[in-house]
């Protein structure tokens, strides 16, 4: 589903962050993306969702070498990905409806098929009744969750949470993870960026561990939920 | 298709929304734009009414060709004849001297001097109206009758149709640069004022960039905006002009009547009208892609 070929990847005047990385994720994985702060973890998931292009290597999404897309054709490929920000990226005019449905929109889906799916996506991560809300109103958590009706409202194959649980506490935290899990478990890949694995008690199927400007992936393992 | 549809129909609606979110901030800036149009607008009115009157003088223009009083019956049909057959003449029509005395008679109010004169004094006359007053036109009418030795004289009275025609030209040429010169202003005005709203919607604009918006789906809502702006300020300058065009029509009306001409100021509301508000919704969309492609 997702694969870097040798990627390289440095921002101008600055050192590399990763030389020559290789690795695959497959569908329905769930993958935790680890490191210390500054590792490139961030730049990681802008690489797979096509938002940063890499120095040197090939980025395969579904076979597709993004790195050769016509830069017109890069929004449509975005739309196949559900991304959640660590800072929630919220319109704070628009109410929790507004802001769920901002991706259908684009998609140019209106009407009454997009309030069905705005709700649906909002009654998954438990805010139904604050569709009219406004997100200023919303806790941290809530908020955080807000983000995720809106990464998976059009339905995407594959969703990328950068630091998703920063800020929140452990409880919340643990929300966001199981509901971050339940689209995972329904065939949905999930990558997230976690630079402290320890705050949650999390599961994490696969992890890649980016240290040195090298990524390592590491076998499966189970973490209580 | 219909995604696309429903996308343009959503652009409209924000704007919309976003229009009357801000409606007195929308209102100044139509209004700047309304004023900043009618100053030309009322320039192309006025030389659209002197054009107008310029057309409806031109169907009247006039050679006068007098006879020599020697000149006999024969002679001046055959006169006739002649000048009729030129593509450039409209019409002849004949005055012979005694239907000339008569006419002068019913208009002279002491009739008694005109009765006391030995002979009458008028010659015959041919009045020739021609299809326009273009010098080219005039000129093979003029020739003609000039080299014929049964007139003694010509009036040709399209010279100053000539003047009027060459001032509103002139008059035509000066609104241009002055609307150009506003049109600039404007576009300045609702390029700034897009810039701002494209600053105002930064983050939204970033988000949906990350979520997957095309450039059009991006830039649609700011350049209806721009289009909005304009068409809501031609919208108030054709009022304006209609009430400016309403308020001395009946002054000039009674200006006319003084000597004797039956001018009447009108404003053109389809034609003018529309006009104007096709171009200032094409002039704020204009206004709109610049302030895109500059922050691009």
């Amino acid at each position: 589903m997702i694969t870097f070929k040798n990627v390289s990847m440095r921002y101008p005047n600055s050192a590399h962050l990763f030389r020559q990385v290789s690795f695959h994720i497959d569908k329905g994985d769930f993958v935790l993306v680890t490191g210390h702060s500054g590792a490139g973890k961030s730049t990681l998931l802008k690489l797979m969702a096509g938002i940063e292009p890499p120095s040197s290597g090939h980025i395969l999404i579904n076979e597709q070498d993004i790195s050769q897309l016509h830069p017109n054709a890069v929004p449509y490929l975005r739309r196949r990905f559900g991304l959640v920000f660590q800072d929630h990226k919220l319109l704070y005019d628009r109410n929790s409806f507004e802001n769920v449905a901002l991706p259908l929109s684009i998609q140019g889906i209106t009407g009454e098929e997009a309030a069905r799916r705005v709700r649906a996506a909002l009654d998954k991560v438990g805010l139904l009744n604050k569709e009219k809300a406004m997100p200023i109103t919303l806790s941290g958590g809530e908020q955080q969750r807000l983000a995720i009706a809106r990464a998976v409202v059009s339905r995407p194959s594959i969703v990328i949470a950068d630091e998703p649980t920063a800020g929140l506490d452990q409880a919340a935290s643990l929300e966001i993870m199981q509901l971050l899990k339940a689209f995972n478990d329904v065939g949905v890949t999930v990558v997230i960026a976690m630079h402290d694995v320890a705050q949650v008690s999390t599961i994490a199927y696969r992890t890649l561990h980016i240290d040195q400007q090298t990524i390592s992936a590491m076998p499966a393992q189970t973490a209580m939920l | 298709m219909k995604n696309w549809l429903n996308q343009h129909a959503l652009a409209i609606d924000l704007v919309l929304q976003r229009l009357k979110s801000h409606w007195l901030n929308t209102l100044t800036i139509c209004m700047v734009i309304g004023i900043t149009v009618t100053l030309p607008g009322l320039l192309f009115v006025a030389l659209d009414n002197l054009q107008d009157m310029s057309r409806s003088i031109k169907q009247g223009a006039q050679i006068s060709a007098f006879l020599k009083p020697s000149v006999n019956a024969n002679l001046i049909q055959r006169l006739i004849n002649d000048v009729e057959a030129l593509p450039q003449v409209k019409e002849v029509r004949y005055v012979p001297k005694e239907e000339a005395i008569k006419q002068l008679s019913a208009q002279f109010v002491q009739k008694d001097l005109l009765a006391d004169l030995p002979q009458n004094p008028l010659p015959d006359a041919l009045f020739i109206t021609l299809t326009d007053t273009q010098p080219a036109s005039v000129k093979p009418v003029q020739a003609l009758l000039q080299k014929r030795g049964e007139v003694e004289e010509l009036v040709i009275d399209s010279v100053w149709i000539e003047r009027l025609h060459s001032m509103l030209v002139l008059g035509k040429r000066i609104a241009i640069i002055f609307a150009s010169l506003l049109g600039i202003a404007m576009i300045t005005v609702i390029s700034n004022t897009v810039r701002m709203q494209v600053l105002t919607h930064e983050a939204e604009i970033e988000v949906s960039r990350l979520i997957g918006a095309t450039h059009s789906f991006i830039r649609r809502p700011f350049l209806y905006m721009g289009g909005a702006y304009g068409l809501g300020g031609g919208l108030i300058a054709v009022a304006l002009l209609f009430l400016i065009v309403w308020n001395l029509r009946q002054p000039v009306q009674l200006l006319a009547n003084n000597y004797q001409s039956n001018f009447q100021l009108v404003f053109h509301l389809f034609n003018v009208g529309g006009l104007m508000l096709v171009a200032t919704t094409a002039i704020g969309w204009i206004a709109a892609f610049i302030a895109l492609t500059q922050k691009r």
